[in-house]
């Protein structure tokens, strides 16, 4: 079996939920064949992305160390792929 | 409600008559907080129906606001009598009632009125108060005979009032031809607790009223309530929400966690954050949710349940406020509260009071409250509604 090479982090916090965080959730369902069985999905506690005062927004996720801004499952997707 | 001595706790459960579309019965309960007393008043209206459930209503209303105000009973009594509707057909007014009124010191004192009589099990049997019987007079001169009894509550005591559709189910089959009576459900009552010695008054009040229904086959031939009280070692609860406002209290939140002995929620994403670093547990999230329309729960080692803090709070309140009976469909992170918080007696409500920056743009869904509201709401549900005892410590 392929092991797990990419770890996403959703996270879990009120703010990245309300702004789409909550259809992150279901990212396992939207993952190509192809990709998934390489990809571990993990939640998070806040990752305090919210807090700061700069241009990125929620919500994120955290692919493997790498912040991810204004997630969108697509986004997501074309950033593993890349990644492949 | 709460005394020095043991907590006591209230629950009623009710089934309408086969076909009927209200109870014919009420009952009510009101914790006076500032005299630390109980006042519960179960009463049956003539008939049946939306007719009865007005008679009932009024009277245990009536009682209710009478006794909160030590009025002399006789003359709460007359007033009730004199003050009822009377029915069209039947040319009388008429509602039974029952009333507990327990003060600070665990006295209780009881008058009863045409319900089945109040039932006091107290170390694994039935304890019979000594009664003084009273006769009032009713309008059009009927005399009604009340009957009052005062006794010293015990810890472990549970005292039992009932409406006659539960004495009277199985009235006419051949094993209770006059129906299950007092003798029945006494024997039900002791079997019940002696394998379960400590089921909740919830519990208990539901199980009497199911076994009447058996008794009449699934079709309740009458209204049935059950009301229990129960006095017992209070079970506790803390919430800890939201992130102190000075972080050097951090550390005190955590403690107080730590220490406290009862069953702990956590609620809010940076509260629990600062919980596990300060007492280094890791917070595990799950992606698992059965409720979509709030962020998961998450798990922490030692703690009961820890959720996501204002949206879940919020779905909590409305929760509390929509409940019409101790049950819960359901088991999202805010059920799953809920169901915590009701099999709670005193709960101590840590609320962190510094303002996430982040939720206070206009731009956000109103959903986004000041967290000390809510808690205040809460808290006022769970001390009028469900009668429990809340303390409020802001950090």
């Amino acid at each position: 079996m392929t092991k797990p090479t990419i770890t996403i982090k959703i996270c879990c916090g009120t703010m990245c939920y309300i702004m789409g965080g909550a259809e992150l959730h279901l990212l396992k369902e939207h993952l190509p064949a192809h990709i998934a069985p390489l990809v571990k999905i993990e939640g998070a506690s806040c990752l305090g992305v919210c807090q700061d005062d700069n241009e990125d927004r929620p919500p994120c996720v955290m692919i493997n160390d790498e912040l991810i801004p204004n997630a969108t499952i697509q986004k997501i997707i074309t950033h593993i792929t890349k990644q492949l | 409600m709460h005394n020095q001595r043991f907590f006591i706790e209230a629950e009623t459960y009710q089934e309408k008559k086969a076909n009927q579309r209200v109870c014919g019965d009420a009952c009510l309960s009101r914790k006076l907080k500032d005299e630390d007393r109980l006042i519960t008043v179960l009463s049956d209206g003539l008939g049946s129906g939306v007719k009865a459930n007005v008679l009932a209503t009024m009277t245990t209303s009536m009682a209710l606001q009478f006794t909160a105000k030590n009025d002399p009973l006789e003359r709460t009594a007359e007033f009730i009598m004199n003050t009822l509707p009377i029915d069209a057909k039947r040319q009388i007014s008429y509602s039974t009632f029952t009333i507990i009124d327990i003060n600070c010191l665990g006295e209780a004192k009881v008058v009863e009125y045409d319900n089945p009589p109040l039932i006091i099990y107290r170390d694994g049997n039935f304890y019979e108060p000594s009664k003084e019987v009273r006769t009032l007079t009713r309008p059009g001169g009927r005399r009604a005979k009340v009957s009052y009894s005062c006794l010293n509550l015990k810890k472990e005591d549970r005292i039992i009032i009932v409406s006659d559709g539960i004495t009277q189910s199985a009235m006419g089959t051949p094993h209770f031809p006059f129906g299950w009576e007092s003798d029945g459900l006494k024997k039900y009552i002791r079997q019940t607790i002696k394998q379960n010695p400590e089921i909740s008054a919830h519990q208990l009040a539901r199980k009497i009223v199911y076994r009447a229904s058996i008794n009449d086959k699934g079709h309740l031939t009458d209204d049935a309530t059950c009301h229990v009280i129960y006095c017992r070692e209070p079970r506790h609860l803390m919430i800890a929400t939201g992130p102190p406002f000075h972080e050097n209290c951090d550390s005190l939140l955590a403690e107080r966690i730590k220490n406290f002995d009862g069953k702990k929620i956590i609620c809010g994403g940076t509260t629990s954050k600062i919980i596990s670093r300060e007492l280094n547990i890791p917070i595990e999230v799950s992606l698992n949710n059965p409720d979509p329309s709030l962020p998961p729960v998450s798990k922490m080692e030692g703690i009961n349940l820890v959720t996501e803090g204002i949206l879940t709070l919020g779905k909590v309140s409305r929760l509390l406020e929509e409940l019409t009976s101790t049950e819960i469909k359901g088991n999202g992170p805010a059920e799953q509260m809920v169901r915590l918080l009701l099999n709670t007696d005193e709960i101590t409500l840590m609320a962190g009071t510094r303002i996430n920056n982040a939720h206070q743009d206009p731009n956000l869904p109103v959903e986004l409250e000041i967290r000390r509201n809510v808690i205040k709401k809460i808290a006022a549900l769970l001390e009028d509604k469900f009668l429990k005892t809340i303390n409020i410590e802001y950090l």
